[in-house]
């Protein structure tokens, strides 16, 4: 009779060669793999833990301008490429590997107010107080940028009024400056091809829509947002919101949504069609918000603001996931996210451009696989705990400047103290006499096509 | 795999099962009571005469643990790097192998530690006692989870199955008897020829138990009862002492008093292991991996309790606090109206009577009083409670006629005070006694009924 014995042979367990990899059989019976919640939950919080150990987003500091720096432009086909412009009038261009000033010219006598890059990526836009547009050409095939941008520039618009932004169409040979109005050129021609004006107060944010690329939006100082479309030269809606917006920018993945970085400390985002309402509010900022950019995926936006901090959000959140601040870093007046997703460009008034990592804890450099794989677990297990007290806490922990600290406190006592007393009100009054107003219609004045 | 036989004379030796290598021998001229393997075989701890002491792989006395005093039971819970002694004090002692501190000190109250066993699917300490009973321990509370009455005499021996759905324990009134832990209910018993002294579960559930000088190893003997064991063996001439399972081995491990065994079991170990949990022919390399992961991985003591599924989940009566919660709040907006619009109606009256009196001499008693009907509004509130009222006693009562007898736990206990406390008010009640006399109210002459 034959009887069956588990016999095992060391032999069999043991690798042919040293370089093979070793024999790790599996069985996935939970008998043999018990606590499973306890034991993830404990690696959930170490990986919260690490993750706050290497959280360290700042890369490097750009230092070369004389004065603030007040604009910056992305170059459409460098992810390395960065211009500024400060307020003595200078140009620097900038490559960010290296950290170094690559290019530098006094581009205006005045502020330096906007700057872009043609769509092909050959040439450089400026635009200042000395009423002047400046076209500098980039050969994009010169490997030496030093000798890449030529000194004089090649054309020269002006205007009675200084321009105050200026921004280049996503295909078509056009770009668009605003000062009392929006004026639309082509390069070719020494006048606008038309203006676009509702209303006389002037602007001084103008963006073209990347997707819907025949849109423009502009934010103007009686705070009011204007939208218009250049194929019937016409403006197409105007918003009024409690107070005045510093800054627009597009959804690089959602046609018709735009955010506008407001100065009630807050970020309003809207969709074209629907202006009636906005659809997300981003609130955390102490101070007014200056600048604003969607990252490349349209998930993620980055804010600076006046309270010198920047502050990273996602698109659908009402709340910062990450803060960023340095003792040396002032008023933040422009941010921009990289092409690839990785890294935040900001400029501020403390004369430098700093470069920071959009994920504060990722890993810059080459990941293996095996890295990768225990990194995405790491996430995979944060990711599930998150609502647990303990990962919490620890996940949304960060260091907070005093001045904010205090300002955010401040605000949130009065923000309740008149939530307080509009519910007392409510309770203490015949039903419905005073109806509750959504959040995401408080701010806007008026809307009017 | 490494054995370490502790003989009462204080020899100690430990080596390697498989090919009979030596590692280490100590003559320790004192009693040794029990000896358990930490979390990897560099390291044994040894319960001698009157403390714990950790010894390397070779020999060498690392650590005298002076806080376990007199103990004889000796558990390791791996997932938390816990050692866990139990003795002659009844004292329950965990101590954190990692930084050394001792994390939890219970007392039993039931005197010395008969038998110990840990759960390994829980990490739940089972110890069983002189009164039969067996008591279950986490290390975050000074009461037992659960005391079961389980023999009609000392537990010498617990058991519980890898799966933590079955406990065996035999007893002094010599017994072996399966209970299932999670109803507590006892399943079936056997009575072996001679008093049992050793039990232990392979990991394919095969039940092993030692009485006199025979081994009678069971099959299936946890979920159905067996007419006869699947094997037997005797140790002529000498006492079985104690028995061991192999893990992922199918061998059985029967110490004596002429030394010990091995007898091979068809069927008791696990044939395929999982190497990432545990290597049996783990290298160097790996061994040392492995303990850092391990490491790494240390479950908090706060994470053992007889449900270890329950992190995550949404806390107990949490949907019925939020029914209490909003049940309250409507209440409260309720009585705000009713209060806001009798005062509306009464200032309303009050002005018309102003209008028509404006000299303001009559005063408003001839105002009818103002009834506010809210029945409208209470046939709207649907209460989401449980319609069927018993009284606390009732409830309670019918409580204590379906639990089991043989278990205590906190729920019991909970129930038998209360029972006692509405049973004591009822018949206070009966004889007409106050609710509260004055010298059991402290402050009782302050009481409006007096």
């Amino acid at each position: 009779m034959k009887i069956r014995m588990l016999s095992r042979d060391a032999a069999q367990t043991t690798r042919p060669r040293s370089n093979d990899l070793p024999r790790l059989p599996r069985n996935l019976d939970p008998e043999l793999h018990p606590f499973s919640q306890a034991r993830e939950y404990t690696r959930a919080l170490n990986a919260t833990k690490l993750e706050r150990v290497f959280a360290k987003p700042f890369v490097a500091a750009l230092d070369g301008h004389r004065d603030g720096v007040y604009c910056m432009a992305r170059h459409p086909n460098h992810l390395s490429a960065m211009i500024s412009g400060s307020g003595d009038g200078e140009l620097r261009v900038w490559n960010l590997i290296n950290q170094k000033t690559v290019w530098s010219h006094t581009a205006h006598k005045g502020f330096v107010r906007g700057v872009c890059v043609a769509n092909d990526g050959r040439s450089i836009l400026s635009c200042g107080d000395d009423k002047a547009i400046r076209m500098w050409n980039f050969d994009y095939d010169n490997k030496n940028w030093a000798t890449a941008v030529t000194e004089e520039a090649e054309s020269v618009w002006l205007d009675d009024e200084g321009f105050t932004s200026i921004d280049y169409h996503r295909s078509d040979q056009l770009f668009a400056t605003c000062n009392s109005s929006v004026q639309i050129w082509n390069y070719e021609r020494s006048n606008p091809l038309f203006n676009l004006s509702w209303g006389a107060d002037s602007l001084h944010c103008v963006r073209f829509n990347p997707t819907e690329t025949h849109v423009l939006a502009s934010a103007g100082s009686d705070r009011m947002i204007m939208l218009y479309d250049i194929r019937t030269k016409s403006p197409l809606t105007k918003l009024t919101l409690a107070m005045k917006t510093n800054a627009i920018a597009w959804n690089p993945m959602q046609a018709f949504n735009f955010t506008a970085a407001n100065e009630d400390h807050n970020c309003y985002t809207f969709d074209m069609r629907n202006m009636s309402s906005a659809l997300n509010i981003l609130k955390d900022h102490v101070s007014a918000v200056m600048d604003i950019d969607y990252s490349p995926t349209g998930k993620e936006i980055v804010t600076g603001s006046y309270d010198c901090s920047i502050r990273l959000f996602r698109a659908n959140e009402g709340h910062s996931r990450d803060i960023y601040h340095t003792r040396r870093m002032q008023r933040i007046f422009c941010v921009r996210f990289s092409q690839d997703n990785k890294y935040v460009v900001t400029g501020s008034d403390d004369t430098n451009l700093r470069l920071w990592k959009a994920r504060a804890a990722e890993k810059l450099g080459p990941v293996s696989s095996r890295e990768r794989a225990a990194l995405n677990y790491a996430d995979t297990l944060r990711g599930r705990f998150k609502h647990m007290p303990e990962v919490r806490r620890i996940a949304r922990h960060r260091h907070i400047p005093k001045a904010i600290h205090t300002a955010a406190r401040t605000k949130r006592e009065m923000k309740e103290a008149i939530q307080r007393k509009e519910d007392n009100m409510r309770e203490n009054s015949r039903s419905g006499s005073i109806p509750r107003e959504a959040e995401r219609k408080k701010n806007i004045v008026s809307q009017s096509r | 795999m490494w054995t370490s036989p502790a003989r009462k004379r204080g020899h100690v030796a430990s080596f390697d099962w498989r090919t009979g290598t030596l590692d280490c021998e100590l003559h320790l001229q004192e009693t040794v009571h029990d000896v358990q393997w930490p979390h990897n075989e560099t390291l044994f701890a040894v319960a001698q005469r009157k403390y714990i002491y950790i010894y390397d792989k070779k020999g060498t006395e690392l650590h005298r643990l002076k806080d376990h005093r007199d103990s004889t039971h000796l558990e390791f819970l791996p997932y938390h790097f816990l050692l866990v002694s139990a003795g002659h004090s009844g004292y329950i002692r965990y101590q954190d192998t990692t930084h050394g501190a001792v994390v939890s000190e219970l007392r039993s109250r039931q005197g010395p530690t008969q038998s110990l066993c840990h759960n390994p699917w829980n990490a739940v300490i089972h110890a069983g006692h002189s009164n039969g009973t067996v008591s279950l321990w986490s290390p975050t509370m000074t009461t037992p989870l659960a005391k079961m009455l389980c023999h009609r005499g000392a537990v010498k021996s617990v058991a519980v199955d890898r799966s933590g759905n079955h406990m065996v324990t035999a007893g002094r009134d010599g017994l072996v008897k399966v209970w299932d832990i999670r109803t507590f209910g006892e399943l079936h018993s056997y009575k072996p020829p001679s008093a049992p002294t050793s039990l232990s579960i392979s990991q394919t559930g095969l039940l092993a138990v030692a009485h006199g000088p025979r081994v009678a190893i069971y099959r299936d003997a946890l979920t159905s009862r067996q007419a006869q064991p699947y094997m037997q063996h005797l140790q002529a001439g000498s006492q079985a002492h104690q028995v061991t399972f192999t893990p992922y081995e199918d061998i059985l491990a029967l110490g004596h008093a002429g030394g010990v065994s091995t007898l091979l079991v068809p069927g008791a170990g696990e044939a395929n292991y999982d190497a990432l949990e545990v290597n049996p022919f783990q290298t160097l390399k790996q061994r040392r991996e492995t303990e850092v992961k391990q490491l790494l991985d240390k479950l908090p003591i706060e994470t053992i309790a007889l449900d270890p599924t329950f992190i995550g989940k949404m806390a107990q009566g949490h949907r019925e606090r939020q029914i209490e919660r909003t049940a309250a709040e409507r209440q409260r907006v309720k009585r705000a109206r009713r209060a806001a619009s009798s005062a509306e109606k009464r200032a309303l009256a009050a002005a018309e009577a102003d209008a028509a009196a404006p000299d303001g001499g009559a005063p408003i008693a001839s105002m009818a009083p103002v009834v506010v009907s809210d029945s409208e509004s209470d046939s709207e509130e649907v209460t989401r409670a449980p319609a069927r009222k018993r009284s606390v006693l009732a409830n309670h009562r019918r409580f204590l006629r379906r639990r089991q007898e043989n278990v205590i736990d906190q729920a019991l206990v909970d129930a038998k005070a209360t029972v006692e406390r509405e049973t004591a008010a009822i018949q206070r009640r009966r004889d007409g006694a106050p609710e509260r006399t004055e010298s059991s109210y402290a402050l009782g002459r302050f009481s409006r009924k007096h």
